[in-house]
């Protein structure tokens, strides 16, 4: 309850977090919130300004955007959640094993393959992945989860190089515990933190970089609504529907913010450095 | 001398990394590449004359050497669709994403050091909160939106700027800046928040050390204390960040020269993924890295000017 308290105190994570749960809640419910298939196109409503009928106007289609945007939500709760978990399956091991294990292989092999990963610009890597695997949905969270995991094996291995010395690992190792057992058992309980905020931020990351290759027509394909690939059809609607590319765009910076807020709350809740 | 040695030998077995992932890129591809590249119609003659001109028809490892050979001769190949070699294409895109990148740099720069400044000094206040949710919020805006927001209201509602298009500088000084504004804010928003940050709380780092004590102490004011002393202690991690941002908006401004139609690198990349020239995409990603490698090794360098520390082996702390 104490920490639940101090978490509150956090102020904007606390707003990060409802925002958060608000997508949740929307992605879930909603085809009990949209007010028309997101997909069914009314050539008597082409382009209309948002009314009461559609909140948010509609496309050159005729599709009511307020239900596309609602639909949009989620493509990018998954693409959050399954980007930052190939990024977490790929990345956390590798850390561990290798701040644990050190040596060569550590230090010549992984550390420098992640080194020339990074050199890599994050989008550009994610690009050439989708472009040699093909575009969807299931190949661009591939691709921007192995973009991202370099980011896990650097947080989790500092982690791990800094607890390795500490005395709980040297007594558990003195009476003969396993390494798997010291690695999953006591390090990585201790190493969570950052990865916990790391993770968050990072969801942030797989949002704007799913709606970026989904803009880009790399993502998500038509008609499955997705914040990015909404944007990127109403890009030629500028100058006579600048609401067609408003609310979607909307849609994301408020949610990006969201995990952002949160992960900075995170941050002063779970870094007593920070709190400080 | 010895510190730029080791930095200089330690981006050896980058560059060989960085050269075998671009270089698996075109073995990546789910079946034959060059398959792949033609598609099933294609004659078994086209078929074979790419395989040979890919060198696909050769050992893997032979491929490779050849590929770095020709890479170190600056032959990065022929673009499949465009018939012209990727080098003179990677060379022609380039100006304009260099411009953009500058312009971007400068723009975040103009923005973030006196709001960082702000919010460090005046820790706390109504100003640092304002500043440092303004500068999450402006983290968090994808900048394909904000290009098109800014597009709405400059050229849509009030017709300052034009919307795109790309004039070379030399060409006509005054088109190219004018094109150049609405790319450098859509981009340089986002970079003006990180750097904000990263200047705030280095800052703040900086600010309650000793020296920092004294120097107030011996009298001097607020503006000649941070300006002198905290400035130049809390730069490392800024020229850090600035470097990355530099190297990762060299290659990575794919969808701001999308939105604003500017042939630069990064719309090449875009242009040549979907033409399928796997061969240009390869040659544009490897500059990209290598791009992105020199100027890490630029920024390194910097550090022993910014702190002598660091060139004497002492460490910065």
């Amino acid at each position: 309850m104490k920490t639940v308290k101090r978490f509150l105190r956090t102020g904007l994570g606390l707003l990060g977090a409802l925002i958060i749960l608000l997508l949740i809640l929307v992605a879930i419910f909603a085809p009990a919130i949209a007010t028309h298939d997101p997909n069914a196109q009314d050539y008597n409503a082409i382009l209309q300004e948002p009314n009461a009928q559609h909140l948010f106007g509609t496309d050159d289609l005729g599709r009511d955007i307020f239900s596309r945007v609602v639909y949009g939500s989620r493509v990018s709760i998954e693409a959050a959640i399954v980007s930052v978990g190939i990024a977490m399956i790929i990345g956390v091991p590798i850390g561990l094993f290798t701040g644990y294990y050190r040596g060569f292989w550590d230090e010549w092999v992984v550390m420098r393959i992640i080194d020339a990963m990074q050199a890599f610009p994050f989008l550009i890597l994610a690009l050439a992945i989708s472009a040699v695997l093909g575009s969807g949905f299931g190949n661009a969270m591939l691709a921007i989860g192995i973009g991202f995991a370099p980011s896990f094996v650097r947080i989790t291995r500092g982690q791990v190089l800094s607890l390795r010395n500490m005395e709980y690992v040297q007594a558990a190792k003195s009476v003969g515990v396993k390494d798997m057992r010291i690695i999953f058992g006591h390090i990585l309980p201790n190493a969570l933190s950052p990865i916990i905020i790391q993770s968050t931020l990072g969801m942030a990351t797989g949002i704007l970089a799913e709606a970026s290759l989904s803009y880009l027509g790399l993502g998500v394909q038509p008609p499955t609504p997705s914040w990015g690939s909404m944007l990127n059809q109403a890009q030629s609607l500028l100058s006579v529907a600048p609401y067609a590319t408003f609310y979607p765009g909307l849609a994301i910076f408020v949610v990006v913010l969201g995990f952002n807020l949160l992960g900075d709350g995170l941050q002063q809740f779970l870094d007593p450095k920070a709190r400080k | 001398m010895l510190f730029v040695v080791k930095r200089l030998l330690l981006t050896i077995p980058i560059l060989f990394l960085v050269s075998i992932m671009t270089f698996s890129l075109i073995h990546m591809i789910p079946g034959d590449p060059a398959r792949v590249i033609l598609g099933q119609e294609a004659t078994p003659e086209a078929y074979q004359a790419l395989r040979t001109e890919l060198g696909l028809d050769q050992p893997i490892v032979q491929q490779y050497f050849n590929w770095v050979g020709k890479v170190l001769r600056g032959d990065l190949g022929m673009s499949i669709t465009d018939h012209v070699p990727v080098s003179d294409l990677i060379l022609q895109r380039l100006p304009a994403t260099i411009e953009l990148t500058i312009g971007t740099f400068i723009f975040a720069l103009i923005i973030a050091i006196p709001t960082g400044i702000l919010a460090a000094v005046r820790r706390n206040t109504w100003i640092d909160y304002t500043s440092s949710f303004l500068a999450l919020g402006g983290m968090s805006i994808p900048n394909f939106w904000l290009a098109m927001m800014v597009i709405i209201y400059f050229t849509v509602e009030h017709t300052w700027f034009p919307s795109s298009g790309y004039v070379p500088f030399f060409e006509d000084p005054k088109a190219n800046l004018m094109a150049m504004v609405l790319p450098c804010i859509a981009t340089g928003l986002r970079e003006s928040a990180v750097l904000m940050r990263m200047l705030r709380s280095s800052l703040l780092e900086v600010v309650n050390m000793d020296f920092v004590r004294t120097a107030k102490a011996k009298g001097l004011n607020e503006v000649k204390t941070i300006l002198g002393h905290v400035l130049r202690n809390a730069l490392i991690p800024v020229v850090t960040t600035s470097g990355l941002m530099v190297a990762g908006l060299l290659g990575g401004l794919v969808i701001t020269e999308s939105i604003f139609s500017i042939p630069g690198f990064g719309r090449l990349i875009v242009e040549s993924v979907f033409k399928r020239d796997y061969v240009t995409v390869q040659g544009a990603i490897l500059v990209s890295a290598l791009l992105v490698v020199v100027v890490n090794l630029l920024v390194d360098l910097l550090y022993a000017v910014i702190d002598p520390r660091i060139k004497s082996g002492k460490g910065a702390d």
